[in-house]
């Protein structure tokens, strides 16, 4: 049963993965931050093209769940006083119950309300750590304790290998997803609702199992993000970061090699653009857009078709 | 008892009165048409047996158990499957996946398992598979199942939305129009698809137009005109019916005409 093509596939896979799982020996902590970041950005990336690249449910307020995840991790250990590992598996419960319960009023919408709808979420969220100033620090802030492990303080290279580890295994997960009856209920559900329910498919269990997922990743990405960087603020979860999200699944393409590209390349723009200064977040809506006109299959439909054409795809229309 | 009975139903959309205290019913094994002109309420009717729409009053039952309220996709749950007149297909999923979707309820597959990847999973999915590939050889379109729908003919577009509905393997298949636009040879095909499904033991309810495809391939036909039933019957005592003749038919050359 084992064919030429895939035993080559896999090697590949194994030799960069080895690649990657070297990398602390041979890069200084700033890079090696960065390639968590990364990997961060591959889970949130991951999570979001379920909703988003499969079924077709636009989420614009992820920040809301990276911030819950990250408040969550943060505030257990400092004032409850939780391990980390306890903080963030309680952290990303709530993730999931907030995800269940906002999803019932979110998910009536769609398109436009739909985006407008998750971004005053994470509006919402986004202005209760501001006001909250007792609990969260207001926008001052919230040092996270640090970590210790086996009597040592976890540094950079333990982070690394955490996210390395959790981002497969949620690239696995979700690899399963979609080649799964629940892959093609998604689509369905992004194609045609009405011919999906004739199917028997519950449209609204569905969207919610996407959206709850999305909520997961990204809870999980926002508290380890609170570890590693050891300090939060809702600045780093303001509206900016609902467009990052969404950046991620359209210039990777709506696969879950696309999230892992549009991840890695999303984290990564800011050293590129850093000439621009304040005007980063132009450069964004620059990228957003030529990307969506010229390549709305992302960067894996451009590897695939070879060629640049006028966006055809519901994932370009449904945003332009 | 029947397979189908639908009871006093009513359909109002806002002060327009779509579908008036229809009445009738779908023996099991039957291929049942409901025939009437453009605006008489047909697809109206047969939403509303598919759950897509909800009755202003009336009963549907399907074999014993009421319909009235159910989502679409429970009602699907239960044995009914359609298409639908203006095609609805998955444009952007190729041609095995389409019908694969339609075989969504019969795949066993827990979130659990999917999640972690579990073998039997590989193995359901091989098996409904094989199933769907049937579809595809019966309609002929299995040389075409890595095609997106969109590459397909009209006419195979409206035998890929049938395909996807036998999948679910109903009790009852409800088909809006499924002939409409078909050329003669086409029709004639369709109609040997539907008797071999037909012989398969399914029950069939179809809305249409054609008067000459419905005569050949129903036992049983019910005359809608402005929502109202009018007529119901054999081919044969329906097409006699004055009634039927003067509110549907017309005159008597547009009957040879058709």
């Amino acid at each position: 049963m084992l064919d030429r093509g895939k035993v080559n596939k896999y090697l590949a896979i194994g030799f960069m993965l080895a690649l990657v799982a070297c990398l602390p020996l041979f890069v200084n902590r700033y890079y090696l931050h960065l390639a968590i970041m990364s990997g961060l950005g591959v889970i949130l990336a991951l999570g979001l093209n379920l909703l988003y690249g499969y079924s077709g449910q636009i989420n614009f307020g992820v920040a809301a769940f990276y911030a819950i995840g990250a408040y969550a991790v943060a505030l257990l250990q400092a004032k409850a006083g939780l391990y980390f590992f306890a903080s963030l598996a309680i952290a990303l419960i709530i993730a999931v119950l907030v995800a269940l319960i906002i999803s019932l009023p979110l998910l009536r919408l769609r398109h436009l309300g739909l985006a407008l709808g998750t971004l005053a979420f994470a509006v919402i969220i986004y202005s209760l750590a501001c006001a909250m100033r007792d609990f969260t620090g207001g926008s001052d802030g919230l040092v996270v304790p640090k970590l210790v492990l086996l009597g040592y303080k976890a540094g950079t290279t333990f982070y690394f290998y955490m996210v390395l580890v959790l981002a497969i295994a949620c690239y696995l997960a979700c690899h399963h997803l979609v080649s799964s009856k629940i892959g093609r209920a998604l689509m369905a559900i992004r194609e045609d609702e009405s011919a999906a329910l004739a199917s028997g498919i519950n449209v609204d269990r569905y969207k919610r199992l996407a959206f709850t997922i999305n909520a997961l990743f990204t809870a999980l990405a926002g508290g380890i993000y609170a570890q590693h960087a050891g300090f939060i603020a809702p600045a780093l979860f303001d509206v900016h970061f609902n467009l990052l999200g969404i950046l991620m699944v359209v210039v990777g393409g709506p696969s879950n090699l696309g999230s892992v590209i549009g991840g890695i390349f999303i984290m990564l723009l800011p050293e590129f653009v850093i000439a621009f200064k304040g005007y980063h977040i132009m450069a964004y809506g620059l990228i957003l857009v030529l990307v969506l006109m010229f390549m709305p299959r992302g960067i894996t439909g451009l590897i695939k078709a070879g060629t640049f054409k006028r966006s055809q795809t519901r994932l370009g229309r449904s945003l332009l | 008892m029947s397979l189908l009975s639908v009871e006093n139903v009513s359909k109002n959309f806002g002060g327009l009165q779509a579908v008036k205290k229809v009445s009738f019913d779908v023996e099991e094994g039957d291929i049942t048409g409901i025939i009437g002109p453009n605006g008489a309420g047909k697809t109206t009717l047969l939403n509303l047996i598919s759950g897509a729409d909800k009755p202003s009053e009336g009963r549907i039952s399907f074999d014993g158990e009421r319909l009235v309220g159910l989502p679409p996709y429970e009602i699907a749950k239960k044995g009914i499957a359609r298409t639908f007149q203006l095609v609805r297909l998955f444009n952007e999923l190729n041609l095995l996946d389409n019908v694969m979707v339609g075989r969504h309820m019969l795949i066993r597959e827990q979130t659990v398992q999917i999640l972690f990847g579990f073998r039997s999973i590989r193995q359901e999915e091989q098996q409904n598979r094989e199933r769907c590939l049937e579809i595809l050889k019966l309609l002929n379109l299995e040389d075409r199942m890595d095609d997106v729908p969109g590459s397909l003919p009209a006419a195979q577009q409206r035998l890929l939305q049938l395909g996807r509905a036998l999948a679910s393997e109903p009790k009852l298949l409800l088909l809006d129009e499924v002939a409409a636009g078909l050329t003669v040879s086409e029709k004639q095909e369709l109609t040997e698809v539907l008797q071999s499904i037909h012989n398969r033991g399914v029950t069939i309810l179809l809305v249409e137009h054609d008067m000459r495809f419905v005569m050949n391939i129903c036992q049983k036909i019910v005359v809608l005109n402005f929502g109202q039933k009018i007529a119901e019957g054999s081919p044969v005592t329906v097409t006699k019916n004055p009634v039927v003749i003067e509110a549907y038919l017309g005159r008597e050359s547009e009957i040879a005409a058709s």
